[in-house]
């Protein structure tokens, strides 16, 4: 029988769940036992044929942080970014795909070998952190069929877990990222409305600002700085983290802070974190609002807010939320594990859907009745030069033409016109992002389009981009006149730098690495 | 008296002629009402102002004609007529030319105004065209004038050999003639009086304790060179850059001067500068703002000011604003500046403008600029700050509209 894998690879934590024989998600844990695994990355100096992941890597950390890595999520897709260890420049693919291998490697013990895997990412990823996390799974060895949005994933462990009808709110505030998702709900039958994120909001802001308040405690005191070396900074990011989840349960938390020119001990209250953190919420209250807006409905239409990832247990979340929506958010399912869950269910969607031979009676019938609609993950459009209404100069802009949370598969047309007499030529530029300034959008494509020779300005040329369920965007350029066509396809994983032969022999290289 | 009849019946069979072969400019058959007795010594023309059809209706229009001898090489000779127009009010030394925004009617490398017909055959080496014979009706709308106001207008009309293009006659008109538009004189004179105020206010936005800064000049030359560069190899590029130059000179001196006042010239940019060159003029002061690497809360306040005496759109203009200067530019991260909310703003409006622009900076936070990641993170985490002190702490949404 296939096993069919759901991965969660979070900022801070990563879950893996399989689909069970009859179609049900369940997470497999660790080696050591734990359900789910810490995102972190310890290169071995005593042995350096083995790369430590998970919690011996967090207790590691604090001894040697500069053979550490954590948090590596939020530079996926960073070309510029690297970790240098004993001579060789690990990229965020890299180091993601050492902790996929540690979940594919601690699964295959107890649950046989994974064929197939869906990768969670957060909703606002754009497509090249997309292909760089289908990237670092294939370096891990596994057969990435699909991305999954991770409130979606959510949404589909909590449709198919619990009985839900109406409209859904996804609050995922997880360790590292932000999403905020609008679902309409009947059943198993699952619409996407729209989804927002924040790429630089999560956990570990949270616990920076606990951080700032223990510097800012041992420079009163003392007037020196607690945080002098790398693994200070190691020590105390741990502790206010640390703390941060004790302020979830209790009203205080103290600690004891260690510096060179003395001890101390510190109390936080709640009070005093939630002060701290005011200005990460009111970021959070505007991805809110925004989601609102976008989905063109009141707080009141909302039936349930469901909560989703680690950060959300703290108590100021909930009490916001509740006071805005009128009720009381749920976290029904497990926060940490629900992403993997649905993203296993999600898998067995798309086996079900493009090879529906190859997968076991018993999973079909679970999945049987769950239908997802999902939407567009961003807003595509191209560069073009309509006149300003107020000056009636010509101004480039960038003019979107898919629209983002447009309801898959989608497809969109828009007529632009040639500028000059007698142009041969049309540079046509695809674009990923919601401004109009064309220097504040990510140009995915730029293609050169011929066009017949001895013609007058302002000839129509008729451009259409597709989106369909495979997250595969396809785009046409027509000339209207003469029928020539230019033709431009993209999918997760084709517009990054890395090839795909430079990922196959990536994960060859990458099997010489043992994790543990 | 034979001669003479002969000559009569000619011209008459050659004005029929003339009807026949008319090209679309003329009018055939029309005569002047009036005609008058003919000295058939002088070839003479005439312009009459009238209503004239023009694309379906009627508009304000000049008639050119012309009547008299017409002296050619030989019978049957094949004749152009041309009729070209000079603005003569400042004398005939000082003479400029009449333009036409029509194609059809410029010449062939100028856009002054010229006519050119087919006339058709003249039958004798002397014919007379006893009657005003129209050649050509012009639509006033397409003609441009040097200046406003009354203008003494000179027509010269030519009669030309089709086959060897030379002239074989000539002959001129001056007529008054009120211009009620501006003139390109005019206009051009007032763009480079705005081109020098623009410059003034970009010195003024330069300007330190003991004059302006070395780098808000390099700015300011390398606008006038990138002013030029559209003009660059015509004939007038080097003095328009000569003069860009003086006037950054003259701007620097008056800039120094105690009763020197930059909303004066702002006001005056508002009443004088087309729309285009008020934007051209708040990118440029921007430009020698952000040439300095750093700004202060005096200089975003008089930027707000400036933009606010050119009359440019709030929105517009914080978009700019932000794009030459970004956040890291800014020694104090003025939230009114930067994000354009101010304390006596509705709460509701406040959140309305962050919400804005806390959606178009999250989605700038992905972009491949490592610059603009950065401006977008701190940007971020201003209108955080920003809607944690303005907006209330009720949190409720407004109705989705």
């Amino acid at each position: 029988m296939s096993v069919i894998a759901g991965i969660d690879l979070g900022t801070t934590f990563s879950a893996l769940a399989i689909l069970n024989s009859i179609g049900k998600p369940q997470i497999v844990p660790n080696a050591e036992g734990e359900r789910i695994t810490p995102s972190a990355v310890f290169f071995d100096e005593e042995d350096t044929n083995v790369i430590r992941v998970g919690i011996e890597a967090i207790n590691s950390r604090q001894l040697n942080p500069e053979r550490s890595v954590r948090w590596i999520k939020r530079h996926m897709g960073d070309r510029k970014f690297k970790k240098t260890i004993d001579g060789k420049d690990w990229t965020p693919e890299e180091i993601s795909s050492l902790i996929l291998k540690k979940l594919k490697q601690d699964c295959s013990r107890d649950e046989g070998q994974i064929n197939d895997a869906v990768i969670s990412v957060p909703a606002h990823f754009d497509e090249v952190r997309r292909k760089a996390t289908m990237d670092a799974g294939r370096m891990a060895g596994l057969n990435v069929i699909g991305i999954v949005n991770e409130p979606v994933a959510a949404a589909l462990h909590y449709a198919t877990a619990c009985e839900v009808t109406g409209r859904v709110l996804v609050y995922d505030l997880g360790g590292g990222t932000f999403d905020v998702t609008i679902l309409d709900v009947q059943n198993k039958d699952i619409n996407i409305v729209c989804s927002q994120g924040d790429h630089a909001l999560g956990g570990i802001d949270f616990d920076q600002k606990i951080l700032e308040m223990f510097q800012k405690a041992y420079r009163e005191k003392f007037h020196a700085e607690l945080l002098v070396d790398d693994e200070a900074q190691a020590k105390y990011e741990d502790e206010a983290e640390d703390l941060k989840k004790t302020l979830s349960r209790r009203p205080s938390a103290k600690k004891m802070l260690y510096g060179q020119a003395g001890s101390m001990r510190v109390e936080i209250t709640r009070e005093q974190f939630e002060e701290a953190i005011a200005p990460l919420i009111a970021r959070a209250d505007m991805l809110v609002e925004v989601t609102l807006q976008e989905a063109q409905c009141n707080p009141s239409d909302i039936n349930k807010i469901l909560l989703v990832g680690g950060s959300t247990r703290i108590p100021m979340i909930h009490s916001r939320l509740e006071k805005k929506f009128g009720k009381a958010p749920e976290a029904a399912v497990n926060v940490d594990e629900c992403v993997a869950l649905g993203a296993a269910i999600h898998a067995g969607l798309i086996k079900l859907r493009e090879d529906p031979s190859e997968i076991d009676r018993g999973v079909a019938g679970g999945l049987r009745d769950v239908k997802l609609k999902d939407v567009c993950n961003h807003s595509y459009g191209t560069i073009c030069a309509p006149r300003d209404e107020e000056t009636g100069q010509y101004v480039v802009q960038n003019s979107i033409i898919l629209k983002k949370n447009t309801p898959l598969p989608c497809e969109s047309t828009q007529r632009f016109f040639t500028m000059v007499d007698g142009q041969t030529e049309l540079q046509v530029t695809i674009t990923q992002g919601e401004d109009t300034d064309p220097d504040y959008v990510n140009k995915i494509a730029t293609e050169i389009f011929e066009l017949p020779p001895d013609r007058p300005a302002n000839r129509p040329i008729k451009v259409t981009y597709s989106y369909d369920l495979n997250q595969r965007m396809h785009c046409t350029f027509q000339d209207e006149e003469s029928g020539r066509v230019l033709e431009v396809n993209f999918c997760v994983g084709e517009n990054g730098e890395m090839s795909e032969d430079n990922v196959a022999h990536k994960a060859t290289e990458m099997e010489g690495f043992k994790v543990e | 008296m034979l001669e003479v009849g002969v000559v009569v019946v000619l011209a008459v069979i050659w004005l029929v002629y003339l009807r026949m072969t008319g090209s679309g400019m003329r009018m055939p058959g029309r005569r002047s009402a009036t005609a008058g007795p003919v000295d058939r010594e002088r070839f003479m023309c005439k312009i009459d102002r009238s209503q004239i059809e023009y694309n379906g209706s009627f508009v304000p229009g000049l008639v050119i004609k012309m009547r008299g001898q017409l002296r050619v090489p030989h019978n049957n000779c094949d004749t152009d007529v041309q009729a070209i127009a000079f603005d003569v009010t400042e004398g005939q030394n000082n003479a400029h030319p009449v333009l036409s925004i029509l194609p059809q009617w410029q010449m062939e490398d100028s856009p002054a105004f010229c006519l050119l017909a087919h006339n058709g055959r003249v039958p004798r080496k002397i014919s007379v065209l006893a009657n005003w014979v129209t050649i050509g009706s012009i639509p006033c709308s397409v003609l441009k004038f040097p200046r406003q106001g009354q203008r003494q207008l000179k027509f010269v009309i030519s009669l030309l050999n089709r086959s060897s293009e030379k002239e074989l006659l000539s002959t001129a008109t001056t007529f008054p003639y009120d211009n009620h538009e501006a003139g390109y004189i005019d206009l051009r004179e007032s763009f480079q009086k705005v081109e020098g105020m623009m410059i003034q206010l970009a010195v003024a936005a330069a300007m330190e304790e003991q004059g302006p800064s070395d780098k808000g000049l390099f700015a300011i030359r390398e606008w006038i060179e990138k002013r030029n560069q559209g003009v660059s190899g015509a004939p007038d590029s080097r003095e328009k850059s000569v003069r860009l130059l003086a006037a950054l000179d003259q701007a620097v001196q008056r800039a120094m001067q105690e009763d020197f006042d930059a909303e004066a010239i702002c006001r005056s940019l508002a009443q004088n500068a087309s729309i285009v060159d008020r934007y051209n003029t708040i990118r440029l002061v921007l430009r020698v703002v952000a040439a300095e690497g750093n700004v202060d809360r005096d200089q975003t306040d008089q930027l707000t000011r400036v933009a606010e005496l050119l009359k440019i759109d709030r929105d517009k203009f914080r978009a700019l604003a932000q794009k030459s200067l970004p956040i890291n530019t800014h020694c104090i991260e003025d939230i009114r500046f930067l994000l354009g909310i101010t304390e006596t703003m509705p709460s509701e409006e406040i959140r309305r403008r962050l919400n804005e622009e806390y959606q178009k900076w999250n989605g700038r936070v992905t972009h491949p600029d490592q610059e603009i990641r950065t401006q977008a993170d701190r940007m971020l985490a201003l209108i955080a700050e920003a809607r944690n002190r303005f907006v209330e702490q009720s949190w409720n949404v407004p109705a989705a509209s």
